[in-house]
């Protein structure tokens, strides 16, 4: 029997399923076609208007690091993007689980995973200092 | 001897849920509750304060592209606003960080356009200045 989630883990267990489609077609495209998302060229309008680093700036280094196996190389590129594979992955198996499973968890207060977000939220924020200060401060070149 | 089962869905509108399943044995009724509801007793609705949220984030890290991170910076911040106007309580916090993550989104994509702008005028400045072409200013400015 269909378990139903709270409004705010379901609204994130919909986001992640869609997410994991939209993952599903892009290899599906490069397995038809030869096509690759990541080959597209994504110039940081901010990093080319100032010169900074933006927030995001090494996210799709970091993934193709990630396929290519490279775990340090992808986390030094961008933190944040194994640390939200790590608990989105997590969190989409329990809800999956929950929702359609048999084993019973211990209830959970709706919101659960509100907590790491904001985690990861300051990830970003934390890791996008220490780029400016590396470059800004001692000239580092972060992201090559 | 009589059988039936009636599933019976309680709603009073604002969120609370309940589900009962009434067995009808030679005009018995035994209630078994079903298994796996969500009682969301004064839970008020977060859908705003949600996107406020998700929305945010993608203002953060979206500054690779020129106008996208101003809309999703203006579009979290009046979400998030809305949210807590409309007394959604149980999303408050949500609420707030979808503000401060569209609000910085918003000062990063006006930063990097008055920076870029100003830069583009000087380089035409110094270009007129120099009696050289943009291009050919690009160039000699390559190859120091």
């Amino acid at each position: 029997m269909k378990k139903r989630l709270g409004e705010v883990d379901d609204v994130f267990y919909k986001l992640c399923i869609a997410a994991l489609a939209a993952i599903a077609a892009a290899v599906l495209l490069y397995l038809c076609t030869g096509f690759s998302i990541l080959s597209i060229k994504y110039p940081c309008f901010f990093y080319y208007a100032t010169g900074l680093y933006c927030p995001g700036c090494g996210g799709v280094r970091s993934v193709k690091a990630l396929l290519r196996g490279d775990l340090w190389q992808s986390f030094i590129d961008y933190p944040p993007t194994l640390y939200f594979i790590v608990v989105f992955g997590i969190f989409t198996v329990k809800c999956f689980l929950r929702r359609h499973g048999k084993w019973e968890f211990k209830a959970k207060k709706d919101g659960a995973v509100l907590p790491y977000i904001y985690a990861g939220i300051g990830l970003i924020i934390v890791q996008w200092i220490i780029k400016l200060v590396a470059q800004i401060g001692f000239g580092y070149t972060w992201i090559r | 001897m009589s059988f039936c089962r009636i599933h019976r869905v309680y709603s009073n509108g604002i969120g609370n849920m309940a589900e009962e399943n009434i067995i009808m044995d030679n005009g018995y009724e035994d209630i078994e509750k079903v298994e796996g509801t969500v009682d969301v007793e004064g839970k008020s609705k977060q859908t705003l304060a949600i996107l406020a949220l998700i929305i945010g984030i993608l203002a953060l890290v979206c500054c690779c592209f020129k106008y996208v991170q101003l809309i999703f910076g203006i579009a979290a911040v009046v979400l998030g606003i809305l949210s807590i106007k409309n007394g959604e309580t149980d999303g408050k916090a949500m609420a707030i960080i979808g503000i401060v993550c569209g609000g910085l989104g918003i000062l990063l994509g006006v930063l990097g356009m008055i920076i870029g702008a100003a830069l583009v005028a000087a380089f035409k400045g110094a270009s007129d200045i120099l009696g050289f072409s943009s291009d050919e200013l690009g160039d000699i400015l390559n190859n120091l």
